[in-house]
């Protein structure tokens, strides 16, 4: 069915999802060294919204999580790049398992552990 | 805290093995992982208590035609969410209830789908209706049913403090629900503040059908220890906490709770709440419809037949029932008294009268006239 339709889609929105994390942490990180002079904020994804964040997470600090998700990416690549597809990307499982080459089940666990693991380090570091 | 690549991978399987445990043995399952490694461990244990906040922090947006919007609350087996999707006439919202990740599966999957099957089933006015279901990319299912704006039994009780009438106009259009549910041969087995709704019309709503099980031609209910898993004890009848049987009489026990919790002052009402919430299920209400009838003789006040009728409370029944007639008879009462006076005044003023002029003419007069 439109393999490759499907395959350049994908290949599409996993570039795509690379992209909108880094432009989601540089519109962080500018604003706050803007905010810095008036007591710097913690920038949460609520910030920006329009550019990528799905709605549902409205405090997670933006350079916190990426930090963490830098850290995730030391210790196992294959996961932070789920979070990156799933999260930055908007990937659906199946999608992420075709372009990682792996099986959806693989997927759903590396993401229900990422996400978990990722949210206990930004909420206790 | 880092860890080493090990350590991260040793956590990763514990972590997987942990979710696939129900939450009572989740505890156990961390002690024994504390005998490996006591700082691992602890990790675990903040994962474990970090997911469910986590899988909310971290949503997908989109399931089908609906579009994720926030959370509204987390049900047995999964997360509810505000979402809305687009239809000819515009926006519509919805409430969409995803089963979660550690669930999908055996059991719990089967529960879940019955829960959709049992609501898409139903159509009440008091019974939040249901609109769509689906699968996710993953294989897991959502359904979404009608999103009620309201406030919670418990919350409306206790921010707008409706009068003891209005609870008890509430009431009857909750049972007239909970009877349509039991004549469907479904018992709510779940019934709590949460679950029962006031919408902003001031409409009662019954929602979360995710306890709900479906009676067999005998009456009874199947697979009672799976309930009994799922079940509020606070607010769950003595046989459902013992696993013994599911019943409608089940469903009239928090009922009876649930009316208890607001009935105020009225000595009427407490005494339905006491009748539904009895220990002993032969000597609750019978049904849904005999209990709501009892809430219609208070709203009407008629004696309520969970009270014990002596003379007084019957005839203060009757006069409270009959007050434009009672004044009316009042009024008659006192208009017969005046009338009586009047009539025996006027009567005694004339033969006085009479006795007065018959004493003043003069004697001569008379007897020459005779």
């Amino acid at each position: 069915m439109q393999g490759k339709d499907w395959r350049s889609k994908t290949h599409y929105l996993a570039t795509a999802s690379r992209v909108m994390r880094n432009v989601v942490v540089d519109y962080a990180r500018t604003r706050l060294s803007a905010k810095r002079g008036s007591g710097g904020k913690q920038i949460t994804l609520s910030f920006a919204e329009n550019a990528a964040a799905p709605p549902g997470l409205s405090a997670i600090d933006v350079i916190a999580l990426e930090r963490a998700l830098d850290e995730l990416e030391t210790l196992d690549a294959r996961k932070a790049r789920v979070v990156e597809l799933r999260w930055y990307g908007g990937l659906e499982v199946e999608e992420i398992a075709g372009v990682l080459d792996t099986s959806p089940a693989t997927v759903k666990r590396d993401w229900e552990f990422s996400r978990t693991w990722l949210y206990k380090q930004l909420s206790c570091p | 805290m880092s860890l080493s690549p090990a350590d991260f991978h040793q956590l990763e399987a514990w972590f997987a093995e942990a979710s696939t445990l129900p939450a009572e043995k989740r505890a156990r399952f961390v002690e024994i992982c504390r005998e490996t490694g006591a700082r691992l461990a602890s990790e675990l244990e903040q994962m474990l208590e970090a997911q469910p906040l986590a899988e909310a922090a971290f949503l997908p947006r989109q399931h089908g035609d609906w579009r994720i919007k926030r959370v509204l609350g987390e049900g047995g087996l999964g997360l509810v969410r505000l979402a809305e999707r687009d239809t000819p006439t515009g926006k519509q919202l919805g409430a969409i209830k995803h089963i979660h990740a550690n669930f999908d599966a055996g059991s719990f999957r089967a529960r879940f789908l019955k829960e959709c099957e049992i609501l898409k089933a139903l159509a009440h006015p008091q019974i939040a209706s249901f609109l769509d279901a689906g699968l996710d990319s993953a294989g897991s299912p959502y359904f979404v049913m009608e999103y009620v704006n309201g406030l919670a039994w418990d919350d409306y009780a206790a921010h707008v403090k409706p009068t003891v009438e209005r609870v008890a106009m509430l009431f009857r259009d909750l049972l007239a629900a909970v009877a349509y549910l039991h004549e469907s041969s479904i018992v709510h087995a779940d019934i709590k503040p949460s679950n029962v709704l006031i919408d902003r019309a001031g409409a009662v709503k019954l929602l979360d059908f995710g306890a709900a099980r479906m009676l067999d031609a005998d009456g009874k209910s199947r697979d009672s220890t799976f309930t009994r898993a799922m079940l509020t004890p606070e607010w769950a009848s003595p046989e459902q906490r013992q696993g013994t049987s599911c019943t409608p009489a089940s469903d009239i026990y928090s009922l009876g709770l649930l009316l208890r919790s607001c009935c105020g002052e009225s000595a009427d009402l407490r005494a339905i709440a006491d009748k539904a919430s009895r220990d002993e299920p032969s000597e609750r209400y019978e049904s849904a419809l005999a209990m709501a009838a009892d809430v219609t003789h208070f709203l009407r006040n008629e004696p309520v037949g969970a009270r014990t009728a002596n003379m007084q409370y019957r005839a203060r029944k009757f006069a409270r029932r009959h007050r434009v007639a009672a004044a009316f008879a009042a009024c008659a009462l006192v208009a017969a008294g005046a009338a009586w006076w009047l009539v025996t005044e006027r009567a005694r003023r004339a033969s006085e009268l009479r006795t007065t002029l018959i004493n003043n003419v003069p004697r001569k007069r008379r007897l020459r006239k005779c």
